[in-house]
């Protein structure tokens, strides 16, 4: 564990962040020590759970955490797993361009619980917007694009992709992603509930 | 040792020289003058002969001895043995002789492709010129010439006697022979060398190819067709094997349709016109039928005719889904013996191929060869069959008017005869050209950005042009010489039929010598014989396309791997990561050695700097230990166990690479970095890719570890792939660790923080490290500075600074270098 984490200044990118050495003689028995220190730092996954990691929604629908006698305000939390693991190992990240990541959490539904995992689950939504295509209305090429109007569970939109790109992946036998020009996401969580018609103007792009 | 020529050994016996006294040979075929001639160099007892044949006319010359072509060696290896019969006492022989005593310091030297057996000093000589390709057996020879000179050396120091201990070394291999050269010489066979190797690969010295007699003519490329694609048929047929039935129910079938095709038009000819509407009565009397029935015969032969119809068109399909069934089966069966051989195939091979093609080929070789099974294989029979059976019917029924049809049957099949052997050569031609074209593609694509940076644009589109004009040109020829072919064929055939009508006509009218039904049933078995002529005027031509696919397809099933899995491999219970190098000879092109003699020894867990200019062989020497590639001689040993007698899969377990260039797999960016240890937990892979600094980028990709990337998925930048490598190293917690210039691609920043991950990774591990910043080396146990595939210098790094020697020179460069960039 890492005693210094919580006290990084702010500047600092992460716990054991590597600081650039100049000397040129830096062998001997209390370097090699640090080092170790240092990359025991860098390899350590700061686990959060209730026990020592507090979320909460603050006023501006942002969300706070409170780990190890510091307060993060504004944090982002990151699905490593988007796909094959939605509610576990979330990387939660601070604010801004650095990003740098203040812990994981391993598994949201077991570590954390009442409104701290609600306030997880609501960033999470908004970060990954992902409406489910419940019905397609049409498909068509043009130009090197795909046109997908469709109805999703927030309601009827038309995307684009390009046809030559791996925009429709198969996330598992039944279930489909589809990214579109803009990143946006859609899922189809089950094709086989899909008519035989709208499958058939899916089964073109499937990989 | 290789066996002297008779005549040779005459010759020598005249001047004294026993056989038993001969202790080393080696051939040579250059003279002064760079001409081929044929000549040995044999020691016996303590005088050097130098011996050169006066007879021009007999060269035992081969390209393949130089490690051309495996192929090429088979080859020549036969037809050494023919040629060695003809040597026999037919050669006149110089002999010089030269006492061992005289020879000093008989060294050995190679300039280009030619090299030499001199005497340095002032009043030095060459006493031998040969190509470069005996340059080993040479050496054997000098060191023998040593060993005479300086009896002290007891006789099992020779070099020999090290190899001997090596694996696949037979027992009392020959010295002569070297058979060790030949997995790291010869590479394994290209397969853009045969038949489409281009000439000027093939024929790579032309100065020396020209005093060639023909008598070595078969090389590969004008080998003749007839023997392999004989070989290769019966190889091909083997793949139906497995599915007899069927293939015997497909037999039945064209046995059927061949026979129906017979019975058709008869019926429609003979018994329509001559029996039942000329009113036959003896035709009513054999079917029992009442007397002036002929309307029931008429419908009686129309429904024959009908069932016939009927029962041929159900064969058909029948045929039809049997042949489909076989082929599929066939061509399934190719490419997975394909995929499979290509897994097996070391690295060397596809180095060597212009592999742009490659899979393509694969894939489309074994579609034309099952195609040409299904389609024009079985026709063979059922034209044959056909063919027979018609024109048997045919003389049988009129024998004049048989012989007018099957006049034209020899002039075709004569053409066709003729047309085969063009063919194939034209084929040849077009696969080549084809082949060249693609790999320019491939190359261009792959490299495009190279191209698009050194405005070679018009470069690239002018050789395209030129390559492409060759296909073109090539598809012409064939098109024109089939169109030709057909046109001939058409001509035939029209008056062929012309000639039957003319002579049926007269026949019938002029002779009364045959009815008109059956003039009817010959007109019909005359386009009967259309399909086998027409059959006969596209098999040759098929039959071509289907060996030359089915040639390059043998090829890769053929090429042996040259990095095998031992036959027994040894699996050691736990690896120290002790790592010795002895005597290594290894290079990649044959008799161009990038390291000649080699050797090092880095203790468990330390950690080896290698230094040197690029070219000087790092990469090369990490590679050995990876064993990417077998050493020509000389050993590699981990832990005291040479690393060809490792199984392979310990080997790659315990060796792990980080390397300039990268690997990334398609599949997600988790299943790459655990590729090596595909049973590691999400939380181990998140601890690898964060020690590889990787984790941050991978938590910014929108869809995280799970992200496809590959060949068709996400792209990553060059540092970003680097960092995946080196968590998939971390993951895979090796013994030996090579690092070569593994922070190459990423900037300054990152490769602070990635070094400090590596310096991490690397502490109690065997460590091999070349790193392009000199000074990232300064923690290594003992570095070492390669230089034109020796180690020059040896120490720690301050050792080597102190040293003043090439090292410091490196390092004065880099620093100077870097301090203009800014940096350090
Ligand atoms: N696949 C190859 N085929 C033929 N020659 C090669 C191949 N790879 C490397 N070489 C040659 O071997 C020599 C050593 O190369 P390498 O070990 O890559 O050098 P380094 O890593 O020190 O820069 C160079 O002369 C290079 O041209
Ligand atoms: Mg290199």
């Amino acid at each position: 564990m890492a005693p210094g984490m919580g006290g990084s200044p702010p500047g600092r990118r992460r716990p054991g962040d590597f600081v650039p050495q100049r000397n040129e003689e830096p062998a001997g028995e209390l370097d090699l020590e640090k080092l170790e220190q240092q990359s025991r730092d860098m390899m350590e996954l700061h686990m959060l759970n209730r026990d020592n990691a507090e979320f909460r929604e603050n006023s501006g629908g942002f969300l706070d955490l409170s780990y190890n006698g510091r307060v993060y305000e504004d944090v982002q939390v990151v699905r490593m797993f988007p796909f094959s693991r939605p509610d576990e190992y979330l990387s939660v990240r601070e604010s801004g361009d650095q990003a740098a990541e203040i812990g994981v959490i391993e598994n949201l539904p077991r570590d954390f619980d009442g409104p701290g995992e609600e306030a997880v689950r609501h960033q999470l939504a908004l970060r990954y917007f992902l409406p489910a295509i419940r019905k397609i209305y049409n498909v068509r090429q043009e130009m090197g694009c795909v046109y997908f109007d469709v109805e999703t569970d927030y309601g009827r939109c038309q995307f684009a992709f390009r046809s030559n790109s791996n925009a429709v992946t198969r996330i598992s036998e039944s279930r489909v992603m589809i990214q579109d020009l803009d990143n946006n996401c859609f899922e189809i969580p089950d094709i086989r509930k899909l008519t035989a018609g709208e499958q058939k103007k899916l089964d073109v792009y499937l990989t | 040792m290789k066996q002297l020529p008779g005549s040779l050994r005459q010759e020598l016996a005249r001047e004294g020289v026993q056989d038993n006294s001969i202790s080393a040979v080696c051939e040579t075929d250059l003279d002064e003058t760079e001409r081929l001639v044929h000549g040995w160099v044999c020691l016996a007892g303590d005088t050097l002969w130098i011996c050169r044949s006066l007879d021009t006319g007999h060269q035992t010359f081969f390209f393949s001895r130089k490690g051309e072509d495996r192929l090429a060696m088979k080859v020549a290896r036969h037809q050494a043995r023919d040629l060695e019969k003809v040597e026999e006492g037919e050669q006149t022989w110089q002999v010089d002789a030269v006492p061992v005593s005289h020879l000093g310091e008989l060294s050995l030297r190679q300039q280009g492709r030619i090299g030499q057996l001199y005497l340095p000093g002032k009043d030095g000589r060459v006493l031998a010129f040969f190509t470069a390709g005996y340059m080993a057996d040479m050496l054997q020879l000098v060191q023998a010439v040593k060993r005479q000179r300086e009896p002290d050396h007891l006789p099992d120091e020779r070099p020999g006697g090290m190899q001997e201990k090596r694996p696949d070394r037979k027992p009392g291999g020959t010295p002569g022979e070297r058979p060790d050269r030949k997995p790291g010489g010869t590479p394994e066979k290209r397969p853009d060398r045969r038949p489409g190797g281009t000439p000027e690969q093939r024929f790579a010295q032309p100065d020396l190819s020209a005093g060639r007699e023909p008598e070595g003519e078969e090389v590969p490329g004008r080998r003749p067709a007839g023997a392999d694609n004989r070989h290769y048929m019966v190889r091909l047929l083997s793949y139906f094997r497995s599915q007899l039935p069927l293939v015997a129910l497909s037999g039945l079938c064209y046995l059927l349709i061949a026979g129906l095709n017979i019975v058709w038009p008869y019926l429609n000819g003979t018994v329509l016109y001559d029996k039942v509407l000329a009113k036959d009565p003896a035709f009513l009397e054999a079917l029992h039928l009442p007397q002036g029935g002929f309307a029931y015969a008429l419908i009686l032969v129309a429904v024959a005719m009908f069932v016939t119809e009927l029962v041929q068109l159900f064969i058909r399909h029948v045929k039809a889904f049997a042949g489909a069934r076989i082929v599929n089966r066939m061509s399934n069966e190719m490419k997975k013996d394909i995929f499979r051989k290509l897994e097996e195939l070391s690295l060397n091979f596809f180095q060597n191929s212009q592999t742009g093609g490659l899979m393509v080929r694969v894939q489309q070789d074994a579609d034309t060869v099952a195609d040409f099974f299904s389609s024009d294989f079985p026709d063979v029979f059922i034209q044959g069959f056909t063919f027979i059976t018609t024109a048997a019917v045919m003389l049988g029924l009129q024998w004049k008017l048989a012989l007018v049809s099957l006049v034209a049957v020899p002039v075709v099949a004569w053409v066709s005869i003729k047309l085969k052997t063009r063919m194939h050569s034209l084929f040849g031609q077009r696969n080549r050209s084809n082949r060249r074209l693609t790999g320019l593609l491939n190359d261009t694509i792959t490299g495009v950005r190279v191209v698009k940076a050194f405005g070679q644009e018009e470069q690239v589109k002018k050789s395209f042009d030129m390559r492409n004009q060759k296909v073109q040109k090539s598809e012409m020829d064939i098109v024109g010489y089939q169109n030709r072919f057909t046109a001939l064929y058409t001509f035939a055939q029209r008056l062929v039929t012309l000639l039957v009508w003319a002579m049926g006509a007269w026949l019938v009218l002029e002779q009364n010598a045959m009815p008109y039904g059956l003039l009817i049933t010959f007109a019909s078995y005359v386009t009967q014989l259309n399909g086998p002529m027409e059959f006969l005027s596209r098999a040759f031509r098929r039959y071509e396309e289907c060996m030359n696919s089915a040639g390059r397809m043998f090829e890769i099933l053929d090429a042996v791997p040259q990095v095998k899995e031992p036959e027994k491999p040894v699996t050691l219970p736990q690896v120290r990561g002790h790592i010795e190098l002895r005597n290594v000879e290894f290079g990649y092109i044959p008799n161009v050695p990038v390291f000649q003699d080699l050797s090092l020894d880095v203790p468990a867990g330390t950690t080896l700097g290698i230094v040197g200019r690029s070219g000087a062989g790092k990469s090369t020497l990490v590679n050995l230990i990876s064993r990417l590639y077998d050493v020509w001689s000389g050993e590699i040993l981990i832990d005291g166990v040479d690393i060809r007698q490792l199984s392979t899969a310990q080997l790659h377990g315990q060796v792990a690479m980080v390397s300039q260039e990268t690997y990334i797999f398609m599949g997600t960016v988790a299943e790459n970095i655990a590729y090596a240890k595909p049973d590691a937990s999400m939380k181990e892979i998140i601890r690898a890719a964060k020690l590889a600094s990787a984790h941050d980028f991978i938590c910014k990709l929108p869809q995280g570890y799970d992200t496809v990337i590959g060949s068709s998925g996400a792209s990553l930048s060059g540092g970003e792939r680097q960092r995946l490598s080196i968590a998939r190293a971390i993951l895979a917690d090796p013994c030996v660790l090579i690092l070569d210039e593994a922070t190459a691609s990423v900037d300054t920043q990152t490769e602070q923080e990635i070094q400090q991950s590596l310096a991490w990774l690397s502490r109690n591990r065997t460590t091999l490290s070349i790193a392009h910043r000199l000074s990232t080396l300064r923690d290594a146990d003992r570095l070492i500075v390669i230089e034109h595939g020796r180690i020059v210098e040896e120490g720690t790094h301050r050792e080597l600074l102190d040293k003043k020697g090439t090292f410091y020179q490196l390092k004065e460069l880099q620093t100077k270098a870097l301090a203009m960039k800014g940096l350090e």
